[in-house]
């Protein structure tokens, strides 16, 4: 059991854990309780959308950012003794990056080192319908549910969100962390009024704006309503994503589980 | 074969685009007319320039057309003798010993100055030109073309020629120069010589068949070297008789002439003006309406396009000074 930190007694009301010397020289004059946390070792699952869009790179490589937190989460998870594992997939489930939960200090160096030299398979360029990155991803959580007690989703989730929800069906005990990794050139429209011609990568849609002001603003709110959605989308599951635009900041995460309360 | 390159000029309405960025994710992206049809234009103006490029290099040129004039005048042949005895002067009269020497000008000279005065006055009558002396030389088929007709005209008074005078060669070459072309407006063959010839039966026989088959009318406008030359215009001819064989071959061939059936009328040249009076009556006698066909020159369209391409391109340019080629 390892003391973590106080708590109000009104938040966590279990008086046996009172701590009379703390709640005296508390400011506020409340009761004060210890939180205190027994060290258990987990699994961990990261499950990474290496499809043609994460490839992208804008103002930041999405995979960069991926690599930057499995680094992260390697260091992390090395120090509290928890094993990691990797599932990979854009059409299809990616065999070839594929690593099985384990223990060790260069497992996150490891991992990020696979995704920074991954490529998009050769099939996955000629475009992605939802359903089969759908599957892809079902097989991925089939894997990791066997033994995790957390799982990472990384992916862009560009690409339907009918049928996500159900497909996390098997994580049901487990506490599923979907990272949405974004780009700020995709979602902060270009200063001046411009034409504009783009095409979605790995697919042959394109598109042609005349960036006017009102144009724009559409554009940034249109990216507003998709983040809403995917929140409303998580929601029915009691999961919050947690939405990286500029690049992964630990901080953010760490204050992302402090408000799932989870520290 | 530049043209094969034509199916370049679809590269850019093809659907894959090279040139437009690259996003993950363009759904939430709001549609817009305005870009779209100024995406249209783009490809059309790219795809235009490049056909337009194509076409050009590959210098269209549009056929060669015959168009139909009618002027007034005369399809005159003219057959200007350029023997030796052409760069000989006109002696009308021996100077007294109290007269000045008198500039004199050689007969080539006044028979150049006297045709160039009908070119110059006449242009839109269609001339061939052709110089003789021991062969014929045609100078020009029939043009209109002044300029060209001069030069000929000048560059017979270059150097000396030969001796010798080959008359029924140069007629008969002179009479070739009409054979099927269309009959378009009155003909006539200008013969300018200081001397006859004597001419033998068959030479004779064919330039009595080609002048009346091609329906020529001819001159003969005779420069007189001396005062001793014979006198052919007012030559009785009961005097001089009707052989064409007999006396000077001046004579005999006037008298061939005279015999051949075509209108025919001699002059006699022995100064400049009588040259000039000459070749005025000429001129007065063949001013009659003449149809004839002018080739025009295929032209090429190969600037045209290219200027086009210039203003196409411009018009990609401006488009490209607003386009956004990266987004970050």
């Amino acid at each position: 059991m390892n003391f973590i930190s106080h708590a109000k007694l009104i938040d966590q009301p279990d008086p046996r854990r009172l701590d009379l010397r703390a709640s005296i020289g508390s400011l506020g004059k409340d009761w004060l309780v210890r939180v205190n946390q027994q060290r258990v070792a987990i699994t961990i699952s990261v499950i990474v959308d290496v499809s043609p869009g994460m490839h992208f790179h804008g103002a930041f490589k999405k995979l960069e950012v991926v690599a930057h937190f499995l680094e992260a989460l390697g260091y992390s998870a090395a120090a509290l003794g928890d094993s990691t594992g990797l599932y990979a997939f854009d059409h299809k489930l990616r065999d070839d990056l594929i690593v099985p939960a384990r223990f060790g200090r260069a497992v996150g160096l490891n991992l990020a080192q696979m995704i920074r030299g991954c490529s998009a398979s050769g099939d996955s360029r000629k475009g992605i319908v939802s359903e089969s990155r759908i599957a892809a991803l079902g097989d991925c959580v089939s894997l990791a549910a066997e033994t995790s007690s957390l799982v990472f989703i990384l992916s862009d989730y560009h690409w339907s969100l009918d049928g996500l929800v159900s497909a996390l069906d098997p994580l049901a005990d487990a506490l599923v962390v979907p990272v949405v990794v974004w780009d700020p050139v995709e979602t902060e429209p270009p200063s001046g009024s411009r034409l504009l011609s783009v095409q979605q990568m790995g697919a042959a849609q394109s598109r042609h704006l005349w960036l006017t002001p009102k144009l724009k603003q559409q554009w940034v709110e249109n990216v507003e309503q998709r983040k809403r959605h995917l929140s409303d989308v998580f929601a029915t599951r009691d999961i919050k994503p947690f939405i990286v635009t500029n690049g992964f900041d630990c901080e953010a995460m760490s204050e992302y589980f402090m408000g799932l309360g989870l520290q | 074969m530049v043209l094969l390159l034509i199916p370049l000029a679809l590269l850019p309405v093809l659907p894959k685009q090279r040139d437009a960025i690259r996003l993950p994710w363009i759904d939430w992206l709001p549609e817009d007319d305005a870009g779209t049809r100024l995406h249209v234009i783009w490809k059309i103006l790219a795809s235009v320039t490049i056909g337009l490029l194509v076409i050009g290099l590959a210098k269209p040129i549009s056929p060669a057309g015959v168009i139909e004039r009618v002027g007034r005048g005369a399809e005159l042949s003219i057959l200007l003798d350029r023997s030796a005895s052409m760069d000989s002067q006109i002696r009308r009269k021996i100077n007294k010993d109290y007269q000045s020497k008198q500039s004199t000008k050689t007969k080539n000279d006044i028979a150049r100055e006297a045709l160039s005065w009908l070119l110059n006055q006449r242009p839109e009558n269609r001339y061939a030109l052709t110089v003789f002396h021991v062969v014929a030389m045609r100078v020009t088929d029939f043009i209109d073309d002044i300029q060209l007709l001069q030069a000929g005209l000048d560059a017979s008074a270059i150097g000396r020629g030969a001796k010798e005078t080959n008359m029924g060669a140069a007629l008969l070459s002179a009479i070739e120069g009409f054979d099927r072309r269309p009959y378009t407006g009155s003909r006539a063959l200008l013969l300018v010589s200081d001397g006859g010839a004597r001419l033998d039966k068959s030479t004779r026989s064919k330039i009595q068949q080609g002048l009346r088959r091609n329906q020529i009318s001819l001159y003969f406008i005779y420069v007189k070297s001396g005062i001793n030359n014979a006198d052919l215009i007012n030559t009785d001819l009961q005097t001089i008789g009707t052989n064409a064989d007999s006396r000077s071959e001046e004579v005999a061939l006037h008298l061939f002439f005279k015999g051949i059936g075509v209108p025919y009328q001699v002059f006699e040249a022995d100064d400049e003006l009588s040259m000039q009076d000459a070749v005025a009556t000429i001129d007065q006698q063949q001013n009659l309406p003449l149809t004839y066909f002018q080739k025009t020159p295929g032209s090429d369209h190969s600037r045209l396009l290219f200027i086009c391409a210039l203003l196409s391109v411009t018009a990609l340019g401006l488009l490209a000074l607003v386009r956004l080629e990266k987004l970050n």
